[in-house]
C-alpha cells in the first residue's frame, strides 16, 4: 500500500454521529460572558509598549555593541602608542645587549675571585690546623707521661703512715662522719633536754625520737657493729652503739664535761654540743667529781 | 462555512445567543466526533464536548482572530481532552467492533469489502500510534485541518507537524507491507 491509499483512506475516515440530545445540551449551556471594555483599554494603552519593544531591545543592543566597539578602538590606539614608545626606546638594543654581556662577565669573574679568596683563606685555616693536629702526638705522649707518674704516685705507699693515699683519705671521711655523728647526738641531746625538765637522757636509745636513724650511733669504722645498722630502733639496744655514752642529767651546766666519745677516733662530745678530735697521746681523760674531762698530758689542763 | 463561522461569532462576543447557538450547530458534530474517537466512548466524548463549548463561551472575549474559529475551537477541544487524559492517566483504545460498526454506519467511498476491511485495520494501527503522532493525524487527516490550523492547535511548528505525519505513515505502511506478507505467506 502506498502512501497516497493510506492518506485518502485516512482523509475519509467515518464520523461518529453525536447522540441527538447533546445539541440541546449544547445550546441549553451558553453562557456568553460580556467583553471586558476595561482590559481592551489597558491593553490598547499597552499596545504601543509592546509594539515598539523588540525595536527598542534591538536598539539597545546595537548601542551597547557601539559602544563595546569604541572602547576597544580606545584601548587598541592605547595599545598602539605604548608599542610605538617601546620600540623607540629599544632602539639601541644592540648595544645594550653587549653591555650587558660584558657585565655578566665581569660579574662573573668577581664571583670567581671572591671565592678564590674565600677558598684561600680556608686554604689558610686548613694548614694552621695541620700544624696543631702534627703537635698533638708529642702533646699525647707527654699527658701520658704525666699520667702514668701521677698514677705511680697515687699508689706509692707514703713514708710515714705506711698506707697508700686511698687508704688514708677513707680514713678521714669515716673520721669526719663519725665526728658528724656525734654532733648530731649532742643535738638530740639539747632537744631531749629541752622537752625534759633540763636533764639529759640517761640512755641513747631513750632518744630515738630525736634521731633519724641508728647509723648516726654507729661509727662508720667499727666495722664489727657495722650489721646494726640495718636494724630499727624498736630492735637498737644500748650497748649496741659504737659511742661511749658517760653523759649525767645535769651535764648541760658543764659545758667542758664529756657526755660521749668514740673510742676508735678519739671524737669528744662536750657538754656545750662541740666534738673535739684528740691525739691519745698529746690529751687523756681525768675524772673530777663524776664527770669526765680531757687534760693535756704535759700541762694537765683540758683541750 | 469560515466566513460564516467569523460572522457569527463576532456576533457572540457581541451578546447574540442565537448566534452562539448557531455556531453550535456549526461545530458539535466535528468536536464530538474528534472527542469521540480519542476518548473511546460517546459519555466521555459527549462530556468533554460540552467542556468545550463552556470554555469557549469562558474564552470567545478574548479571541482576537489571529486564526479561525475552527482552528480556536479545535484547540479548545485538544487543550479539554488532554486534562482529562491527565485525570485518567490511562486512555481506552477503540475497538474493532467500533470501527467496523462506524464504517458500516457511515457512508465512505469504500465500496470494495477489502478496501473496507483495510481501512478498519488503517484506523487501528492509527491508535498504535505514539500520542504526539495520533493526535497530529487525528486532527489533519481526520479533521481535515490544514498543516498550518494543526500546528498552531498542537502548539508546534508546522515543520514538526510534517515530521509527525511523515513518521506516522511510515509507521502505517510498514504495518500494512508486513500484514500483506503474512497473508501471501498463509495463501
Amino acid at each position: 500500500m502506498n502512501d497516497t491509499t493510506i492518506e485518502r483512506i485516512l482523509f475519509h475516515a467515518p464520523n461518529p454521529a453525536a447522540p441527538p440530545e447533546l445539541l440541546k445540551r449544547l445550546q441549553a449551556g451558553i453562557a456568553l460572558q460580556p467583553a471586558k471594555s476595561g482590559t481592551q483599554k489597558t491593553r490598547e494603552w499597552q499596545s504601543p509598549l509592546r509594539r515598539w519593544f523588540p525595536a527598542l531591545a534591538f536598539s539597545l543592543l546595537l548601542l551597547s555593541c557601539a559602544i563595546m566597539i569604541a572602547v576597544q578602538v580606545n584601548w587598541s590606539a592605547d595599545l598602539k602608542r605604548e608599542n610605538a614608545v617601546l620600540q623607540a626606546s629599544t632602539a639601541n638594543l644592540a648595544q645594550l645587549r653587549e653591555q650587558h654581556l660584558a657585565f655578566e662577565k665581569a660579574a662573573a669573574q668577581q664571583d670567581e675571585l671572591a671565592q678564590l679568596q674565600k677558598d684561600n683563606q680556608e686554604l689558610h685555616a686548613l694548614q694552621a690546623e695541620v700544624a696543631q693536629l702534627r703537635d698533638l702526638p708529642s702533646q699525647i705522649q707527654r699527658l701520658q707521661n704525666e699520667n702514668r707518674r701521677l698514677a705511680t704516685a697515687l699508689t706509692a705507699p707514703t713514708p710515714a703512715s705506711g698506707a697508700n693515699f686511698f687508704d688514708e683519705a677513707q680514713n678521714e671521711a669515716e673520721r669526719i662522719y663519725c665526728v658528724n655523728n656525734l654532733k648530731q647526738l649532742g643535738l638530740a641531746m639539747r632537744i631531749w633536754e629541752g622537752d625534759n625538765g633540763n636533764k639529759y637522757s640517761t640512755s641513747l636509745v631513750a632518744m630515738s625520737n630525736e634521731l633519724s636513724t641508728v647509723k648516726v650511733l654507729l661509727c662508720p669504722s667499727d666495722k664489727a657493729r657495722k650489721d646494726y645498722s640495718t636494724l630499727s630502733f624498736g630492735q637498737f639496744q644500748d650497748n649496741m652503739t659504737s659511742y661511749q655514752y658517760v653523759a649525767q642529767p645535769d651535764d648541760e651546766r658543764f659545758p667542758e664535761c664529756i657526755t660521749a666519745y668514740c673510742p676508735i677516733h678519739h671524737n669528744y662530745l662536750l657538754g656545750d654540743g662541740s666534738v673535739q678530735t684528740v691525739d691519745p697521746a698529746k690529751v687523756r681523760e681525768m675524772k673530777k667529781d663524776g664527770r669526765l674531762y680531757l687534760q693535756q698530758i704535759n700541762s694537765g689542763t683540758g683541750q | 462555512m469560515s466566513d460564516a463561522a467569523e460572522i457569527l461569532c463576532e456576533r457572540a462576543q457581541k451578546g447574540d445567543v442565537a448566534a452562539a447557538s448557531d455556531l453550535v450547530t456549526l461545530f458539535y458534530q466535528r468536536i464530538f466526533a474528534y472527542l469521540r474517537r480519542l476518548s473511546g466512548n460517546d459519555e466521555d466524548a459527549a462530556d468533554l464536548t460540552q467542556k468545550t463549548f463552556t470554555r469557549s463561551w469562558q474564552s470567545l472575549a478574548s479571541y482576537q482572530r489571529r486564526s479561525s474559529f475552527s482552528t480556536w475551537l479545535h484547540g479548545i477541544a485538544h487543550h479539554v481532552y488532554l486534562d482529562w487524559r491527565r485525570k485518567r492517566s490511562v486512555g481506552d483504545a477503540q475497538t474493532d467492533e467500533w470501527w467496523e460498526t462506524l464504517a458500516g454506519n457511515s457512508r465512505t467511498p469504500f465500496e470494495d469489502t477489502a478496501e473496507r476491511e483495510l481501512a478498519r485495520q488503517l484506523y487501528r494501527w492509527v491508535d498504535d500510534l505514539d500520542d504526539e503522532k495520533k493526535q497530529t493525524v487525528h486532527l489533519h487527516y481526520y479533521q481535515n485541518l490544514t498543516l498550518n490550523e494543526t500546528a498552531e492547535v498542537l502548539g508546534v511548528a508546522v515543520s514538526t507537524v510534517k515530521y509527525r505525519l511523515r513518521e506516522a505513515l511510515d509507521f502505517l505502511r510498514a504495518r500494512s507491507n508486513e500484514t500483506e506478507r503474512t497473508e501471501r505467506k498463509v495463501v
